[in-house]
């Protein structure tokens, strides 16, 4: 029934009106993906392990990932996303179409076939009929992104070796080594017929080539980096480049000039951007648990991504040691509020007494859900000195001791009063 | 010293490793972790060439500007520093980081990573100064205890130069003025823009 619904959302139109500028708000962490449908649906891919699928302001949540989510994008039949928990899973529903041994941090789409690009060093092709998958082997390091040509017999690659590489998708085998650019290059966005390829650099270099003989045929590079995010528009007309410092270029691709230059967040990168399908909107994410959706017409005439007031990067000074604790070290997370706020961990609200994986709106890992662990001064005051690698591994929680005892003592003394607080505290 | 600096002389690197093994001696880093490494380029072709990586403490820093916790700080001299109980292994500093400096230990329950560790500029951490919890989390603060650092004290070329940045370009200047050529010193631009280079 569920997977039902969520076909009606994937078949439903949902375009947001285009030229306007909207937020798409209810994530709880971070925007590290946007895909766009044909028809204007989008789906965002969070920090917070979730996929956001979007129709009329309206998330419907696709859970299922281990840790963040970092790339998505629809299919034609559905979406498939990929994630820091190494997998590719395809919605509704979330089965697992392909796995690496590294994060995942690009995706790509032909009929029948999905490419993904792994921190592993390989390129995944994995057959959406279920078929057997292929491992391309090749590059030195990570590989940040993947694009399959218009006719889909070929497969672009762009890897943290510094490298671009073009692979033929029948064999699999390496056709040739189009560019070596030295820096690790984070993405790329192909034309698909005018014959260009334009990749994003670690060391800000932005540069368009010919994707034949590798040949630079534009630059535009400037004082900024990384480049963290392109996007072309559909019609192919304007390029989109997102990086480390919070700017959004857009160059007009006919005249290789600078359309728009703006600054969107006023703190941290910009990490995913996408065009709607007229082209006549940019979607964007960085560090804000929003997306963002500016017209390209008028870009800078609408709010930057306000990021908000952090709870992470509140002044230690102004907090108890207690608080500060959690704070900085717990709140990216976890709420202190009833239900999970969509945060990477469960809300912490009630949790002295509490059976371990009993949050009821929260996707807990097995390790968890079948722990036999009620959250007691003592049993958190032993995560934290073991750490939960040690204490529960196998669950989604990262490597964090709290060495000092004083400072386990202050943290479980604030999570005594904060949660259980009749007024919350954040 | 004013602003801390890294420079490696192409030139004279001869690629013998040094500074990674002091550095890993010095600090105790884990199996599978190099905080530095030696790069060569056109390797046995005419035109070859050495470098010595490591974190550049840059100007600007990226991985401080992409880090989702706020874990990185910059000291007084400049060093980019990080804390190691706040960092919960994401990756995205290394998505970041034109040298491809920050590590991470096939450990972590979160995603694929342990906690990030990178060259400290041999200036420890968030912890006390000379504390067993400052050395297991980052190593030695030979900073601290007046020094510089190890990997730049150990090199027999001394292609590897480490201190205060406008003694080590001044160095720098003068070894280009005496051969007459100077495009050697990698990264120096990427890391501390062109006006400090």
């Amino acid at each position: 029934m569920r997977h039902a619904l969520l076909l009606c959302l994937l078949l439903a139109p949902a375009v947001p009106d285009a030229q306007e500028f909207f937020t798409l708000k209810g994530h709880g962490g971070p925007i590290m993906g946007i895909g766009v449908a044909p028809d204007g649906q989008i789906a965002t891919a969070s920090f917070d392990n979730s996929v956001g699928l979007w129709s009329d302001g309206t998330p419907a949540w696709q859970e299922g990932h281990e840790a963040a989510v970092n790339a998505v994008l629809f299919t034609g039949s559905g979406l498939v996303s990929a994630g820091d928990d190494y997998t590719i899973r395809r919605w509704p529903g979330g089965a697992v179409i392909g796995a690496h041994k590294g994060k995942v941090m690009g995706l790509a789409v032909a009929p029948g076939l999905i490419a993904s690009a792994s921190w592993d060093g390989t390129i995944g092709l994995w057959p959406l009929d279920g078929g057997p998958p292929r491992l391309l082997e090749g590059h030195e390091s990570g590989v940040n992104a993947v694009a399959f040509s218009a006719d889909h017999a070929t497969l672009y690659s762009a890897s943290s070796d510094g490298t671009l590489r073009v692979w033929d998708v029948a064999s699999g085998a390496e056709s040739r080594m189009l560019l070596r650019h030295g820096f690790g290059i984070n993405r790329i966005a192909l034309h698909p017929d005018a014959g260009w390829l334009a990749y994003g650099a670690v060391d800000g270099v932005t540069r368009v080539i010919d994707v034949e003989t590798g040949a630079p045929l534009t630059d535009f590079t400037l004082e900024r980096r990384p480049i963290l995010a392109l996007a072309l528009s559909p019609d192919g007309d304007l390029l989109a480049v997102g990086d480390g410092e919070g700017y959004i270029m857009v160059i007009d691709t006919a005249t290789w000039s600078i359309a728009r230059d703006f600054r969107a967040t006023l703190r941290g990168p910009v990490w995913a951007l996408a065009f709607s399908p007229n082209g006549q909107n940019i979607h964007a994410g960085g560090l804000d648990d929003a997306m963002y959706s500016w017209p390209v017409a008028t870009l800078d005439e609408h709010g930057q991504m306000t990021t908000g007031e952090r709870s992470f990067l509140r002044a230690p000074e102004e907090m108890e040691n207690g608080e500060r604790q959690f704070q900085r070290k717990c709140s990216i997370c976890h709420s202190l509020t009833p239900g999970s706020a969509r945060r990477a961990g469960p809300s912490l609200h009630g949790i002295f007494g509490r059976p371990a994986g009993a949050e009821t709106d929260y996707l807990y890992s097995d390790t968890l859900t079948n722990a036999d662990i009620v959250w007691t001064e003592t049993s958190i005051n032993a995560l934290f000195d073991l750490g939960p690698d040690h204490y529960i591994p196998g669950s989604k929680m990262p490597m964090q001791r709290i060495t000092d005892p004083q400072d386990r003592a202050d943290l479980i003394a604030f999570l005594r009063q904060a949660t259980a607080a009749k007024e919350p505290t954040e | 010293m004013a602003r801390a600096k890294f420079l490696c002389d192409a030139e004279r690197c001869i690629e013998c490793n040094a500074c990674v093994t002091a550095c890993k001696n010095e600090h105790e880093v884990p199996w599978g972790i190099n905080r530095r490494r030696v790069v060569t380029i056109n390797d046995g072709s005419p035109g070859e060439r050495s470098i010595s990586v490591a974190c550049m403490h840059c100007s600007d820093a990226p991985c401080m500007a992409v880090c989702p916790t706020d874990c990185f700080y910059q000291n007084e001299e400049g060093v980019v520093l990080h804390s190691k109980d706040l960092c919960i292994g994401c990756g995205y500093c290394f998505y970041a980081c034109p040298f491809g400096a920050p590590q991470f230990p096939q450990a972590g329950n979160f995603g694929s990573r342990g906690k990030m560790d990178k060259c400290t500029f041999c200036a420890g951490g968030p912890e006390e100064n000379h504390s067993t919890a400052e050395f297991a989390k980052y190593g030695r603060n030979r900073i601290a205890e007046g020094k510089l650092p190890i990997c730049a004290e150990m090199c027999s070329t001394k292609a590897l130069l480490a201190g205060d940045g406008d003694v080590v370009s001044a160095i720098y200047r003068e070894r280009v003025v005496a051969r007459g050529f100077g495009s050697g010193a990698w990264g120096w631009g990427s890391a501390y823009g062109k006006q400090d280079g």
